[in-house]
């Protein structure tokens, strides 16, 4: 599925504008990444594509169309979304198994039928052993992972995923995004992924599209070079991984040290 | 620390021992050593004889059965009228700011003290203690439930939102789950309010139950069967809120509280 995101504006009805004519658009099975400073609105943008956001809360102008039909105009686009919150969000009651199939629950699946698609996924990021655990018991990468199977679990055609490693160590983190590169790369959906960490963003994505400040706007949209399928620990060792990424800090840098001087002086 | 058998041990040892102490203070070894007037403090072997006789005149049963029936019925109207209300207030928002200021009101009134005018108006019978019982209960419960629904994390309703769930799912998925574990936790307190209610509803008026008969005791002295009561009535409420609270840990093993499977 496409998406064209045209002329996004929001201002939440407590006054605070958030968006100031966001404009962009992900091709069908493309890994995109949205970076800007913490509060730019990054996350806001992905909350209002998820019809998360109600117009009770906040003033919504401009268009977001998926495959060339607006979001609100398509009864079905709850259904081919997926959505990866920054915290964990597994239902605390249900095991791991349990929490994979909630979405094919939803869409009235059979349940031996849920079983064999759960126990696929399970396997396949390594939790075999862990089904009948509930979610306090196990580790938070291990959560992450329960989080993100549980949404390729009903094969959404797009995926938005709103800091999803943004909680774990470092180490954890090269290994999900390891993961995550693997699972994209076999099923090519389209991923909207926002981040504040611009390493993460091109160890990732195909495309990065750089966030100003609040009110957030599109600075720059731009192409990572690296060839797909990428595997995190050896890019980040590269020498064309550490020269793209600092000609990137110095676009971003400004903006990142504006919102530190911010924090510093208040004004 | 020693191991959980000479914890046992010593329990045993200090338990024996206090109560081989109130027997000899109530001349039960030998009669110079009583310091107490069996009137008042009962002697531990009188006690357990006269819960023999109690037993064996058949009254023992009767009165057990009453008092366990009005708490066991008070526990189940109060269960369900509680989770009830909770449930409508919880969703319905007008209904629960006119009423919220109503239900604490009546919630920081002391319970017991309805229970005279439930005597007046249902008499000596089983449906005062019912009542009493079922007050006792009721409001642990509706505020467990209604803050229950309050505190749903608006997080998982998004969660099942962006999976292309509608209000349904909603419920079904989080919203029972979530206040399913605000009753569970409030279930052992009630139990124990339960037979706290009916007891007391008793006390106040009434024809039979343990409570009546341990009045009617009292107002005789007859020491022994008060305290036979009282060892009835802690029995009872041991094996109600062991029993309770197992199947709270059962029903909230997933909880972070509970690290056993």
């Amino acid at each position: 599925m496409r998406i064209d995101v045209e002329g996004l504006s929001l201002r939440f009805r407590k006054g605070v504008e958030v968006l100031r004519d966001v404009n962009f658009d992900v091709r069908s099975g493309e890994f995109v990444a949205l970076v800007g400073p913490s509060g730019c609105g990054k996350s806001t943008a992905l909350n209002a594509m998820a019809t998360l956001i109600s117009r009770e809360d906040a003033e919504i102008t401009g268009t977001i169309r998926v495959d060339g039909v607006d979001i609100n105009d398509r009864s079905d686009w709850n259904q081919s979304l997926g959505y990866v919150f920054q915290r964990d969000t597994l239902f605390p009651w249900r095991t791991v198994r349990q929490n994979v199939e909630a979405g094919l629950e939803i869409r009235g699946w059979k349940k031996v039928e849920r079983h064999r698609r759960a126990q696929e996924l399970i396997d396949l990021v390594g939790l075999a052993g862990f089904e009948d655990y509930f979610p306090h018991q196990i580790s938070g990468g291990m959560r992450q992972r329960v989080s993100l199977i549980r949404t390729l679990a009903y094969d959404p055609q797009v995926i938005l995923m709103d800091e999803p490693f943004g909680a774990l160590d470092a180490q954890t983190r090269l290994i999900l995004q390891g993961e995550l590169i693997k699972i994209w790369s076999a099923s090519r959906k389209t991923i909207l992924f926002v981040t504040h960490d611009l390493a993460e963003a091109i160890t990732l994505a195909e495309r990065v599209i750089l966030f100003s400040k609040r009110p957030g706007r599109i600075k720059s949209i731009c192409e990572v070079p690296f060839p797909h399928p990428r595997d995190p620990f050896e890019l980040h060792g590269s020498k064309e991984f550490a020269e793209f990424h600092a000609g990137l800090w110095r676009t971003v840098s400004e903006d990142f040290r504006a919102d530190a001087r911010e924090v510093a002086v208040p004004s | 620390m020693k191991g959980p058998g000479f914890i046992a041990f010593y329990r045993l040892l200090l338990l024996s021992g206090l109560v081989l102490l109130w027997e000899a203070t109530t001349g039960g070894i030998v009669a110079d050593w009583q310091l107490f007037e069996t009137a008042l403090l009962a002697r531990p072997s009188l006690i357990v004889l006269d819960l023999v006789d109690y037993a064996q005149s058949g009254l023992l049963f009767s009165d057990a059965r009453q008092t366990l029936l009005e708490a066991f019925l008070g526990l189940f109207f109060g269960v369900t009228g509680g989770v009830a209300l909770g449930l409508l207030l919880g969703y319905w928002k007008t209904a629960a700011a006119v009423l919220e200021p109503i239900m604490i009101a009546l919630n920081s009134l002391p319970r017991i003290t309805v229970a005279p005018l439930l005597i007046l108006w249902f008499g000596l019978g089983m449906t005062s203690k019912v009542l009493l019982s079922f007050f006792t209960v009721f409001f642990v419960i509706f505020f467990n439930t209604y803050i229950g629904v309050r505190s749903v994390d608006p997080e998982l309703v998004k969660a099942v939102k962006v999976m292309g769930g509608g209000p349904r799912q909603v419920a079904r998925m989080v919203v029972v789950p979530s206040v399913c574990s605000w009753i569970f936790a409030a279930l052992r307190t009630s139990v124990s309010f339960a037979l706290t209610g009916a007891v007391v509803g008793e006390f106040v008026g009434s024809s039979s139950g343990l409570g009546y008969r341990m009045l009617l005791a009292a107002g005789v002295l007859h020491t022994e069967r008060v305290f036979a009561i009282m060892l009835i009535l802690m029995v009872v409420g041991v094996v109600l809120v062991g029993l309770s609270s197992r199947l709270e840990r059962y029903l909230l093993r997933w909880s972070p509280g509970f690290t056993g499977m």
